[in-house]
């Protein structure tokens, strides 16, 4: 990976591996986790592939975001942030708020997946390389989340007419 | 009497009952006819439209009431080929029902706010060094031993030599010897222990600066070369301890005859810098080093500490390298 390619990564990727680790942390950890991302990413240049530095950097992410959890035995979601921080139909604002609150309450991997799918638009098998899943056990989850996702804000409707 | 006719009451007030509409049928008569007036009756009426209500999916050749919710995943996933994504648009003109569900998983999908974004960017950026052409390093160092050459050989109040002159420092660059000294040896000549260090050594540009009172570190530079390091006394009023380098002028004559022939009349003056130059320490009167011994672990640096008792007199002297290191003791 050459110097460009790392300078690229960073004026590409930074911001998407920081919202993606909005979702698992707060403001500060999610700084820090991008920095730890991006000074291993530098000191590996010279064996990670330029093409695949975006990958390397959410993998390292979420291999960080694991081990923050096994150390901290939990992952608190950040319910504090502010209601535009990232999830949602940004045209609607209702649905935008169902939709963080659902985020909220899957399973973790579940918004893993469906984070790195409609932030990032990974494909399942890029998720897949990402979490340490099969491209299958992906999909399971994707639909499980949507299905999570469809009900809460299909009854919330409802209630709301 | 309704609990009676409910079946409410226990045994014994059933038994207790029984007993009395046995005794007065004609009462529990009266109050059934009451009783059946008053009753509600179901009646046979029909919810209008009931069966729009009900659901009933209507399935395609893949797709039925078990795998719909797959398939609606599926389309807003982006996953279904043209194909399948025909059948579910039959599908769902067939189940019209299904439709509002189907446009409730479209709405499951996440986008992110671009709006937020990492603080620090900059500070995650790397930056190139500079690259200087072959062409221009090689000026640039040309450049720099022109200027040196200049600085050197052009006379100046320093050249002229008187010892105050002395006290004005002479930069000099450090090179650390590709071949480390191997041999090292100390001769006592004359009155005066002078120490020799034949080896690859040359200093490139020197550093020439009186030590006064106190003990300090002055650090040389050396590169290859023959070079001999010798401790010259000079006889000094201040008795200064003075680092400098004395240009090789004969190397055939013996190491006595050019320690003399070679002491600096100028003193602290470079006047170039060649193979067989010398260090000497002048002003270092009555002094005697007692070892010399190679240093290879210690820095890259060359470091003459001298310690001084109240007096000013020299007591100690130690002349480091990573080569090789003299320690020196004054030898009142």
């Amino acid at each position: 990976m050459t110097l460009e390619e790392y300078n690229f990564s960073v004026k590409s990727y930074a911001d998407g591996l920081y919202r993606f680790m909005l979702k698992f942390s707060d403001v500060e950890t999610a700084k820090d986790i991008v920095q730890d991302c991006f000074e291993k990413l530098w000191l590996k240049r010279e064996t990670v592939d330029g093409t695949k530095a975006k990958s390397y950097l959410f993998t390292a992410a979420y291999n960080t975001m694991i081990d923050n959890k096994r150390k901290n035995k939990r992952i608190d979601f950040v319910e504090s942030l502010p209601v535009n921080s990232g999830s949602s139909q940004m045209g609607n604002p209702d649905l935008h708020e169902l939709l963080h609150k659902a985020l909220s309450n899957l399973p973790e991997i579940q918004k893993t997946v469906i984070v790195l799918r409609d932030y990032e638009g990974y494909s399942y098998e890029e998720i897949g390389e990402i979490t340490g899943l099969n491209a299958s056990q992906v999909k399971v989850y994707i639909f499980r989340a949507r299905v999570t996702l469809k009900n809460h804000i299909g009854s919330i409707a409802n209630v709301l007419g | 009497m309704a609990s009676y006719l409910e079946g409410s009451l226990n045994k014994e007030d059933m038994r207790i009952a029984e007993s009395f509409f046995l005794q007065y049928p004609n009462l529990l008569d009266e109050y059934l006819i009451e009783l059946e007036e008053f009753s509600l009756l179901p009646e046979e009426v029909e919810t209008p439209g009931k069966e729009e209500l009900e659901i009933h999916i209507v399935a395609t050749t893949s797709i039925n009431e078990n795998n719909f919710s797959q398939y609606f995943v599926d389309d807003m996933e982006g996953e279904l080929d043209a194909t399948a994504k025909m059948e579910l648009q039959s599908f769902l003109i067939l189940n019209p029902s299904l439709q509002k569900e189907h446009s409730v998983y479209t709405s499951t999908k996440l986008f992110s706010d671009t709006s937020i974004v990492y603080p620090n960017k900059k500070g995650l950026l790397k930056r190139s060094r500079p690259a200087i052409p072959l062409f221009w390093s090689v000026s640039a160092a040309a450049s720099v031993m022109v200027i040196l050459g200049l600085y050197f050989l052009w006379p100046s109040e320093t050249s002229k030599g008187s010892s105050a002159k002395l006290v004005e420092p002479i930069p000099f660059t450090f090179v650390q010897p590709k071949n480390p000294v191997a041999v090292i040896k100390d001769e006592d000549q004359q009155e005066n222990v002078q120490l020799v260090a034949k080896k690859e050594i040359i200093i490139r540009q020197e550093y020439k600066k009186p030590i006064n009172e106190t003990p300090r570190s002055i650090e040389l530079a050396v590169v290859k070369s023959e070079n001999i390091i010798e401790h010259i006394p000079v006889k000094d009023e201040k008795q200064d301890l003075v680092l400098a380098f004395v240009p090789e002028v004969d190397k055939s004559s013996s190491l006595n005859n050019s320690l003399a022939e070679n002491t600096p009349k100028k003193k602290g003056l470079l006047n170039k810098i060649l193979n067989g130059d010398k260090l000497y320490i002048e002003d270092y009167v009555n002094a005697t080093f007692s070892a010399f011994k190679n240093n290879r672990d210690d820095d890259d640096k060359w470091v003459l500490k001298v310690d001084r008792d109240e007096s000013g007199k020299s007591k100690k002297v130690k002349f480091t390298s990573p080569i090789f290191s003299i320690k020196g003791k004054n030898q009142n």
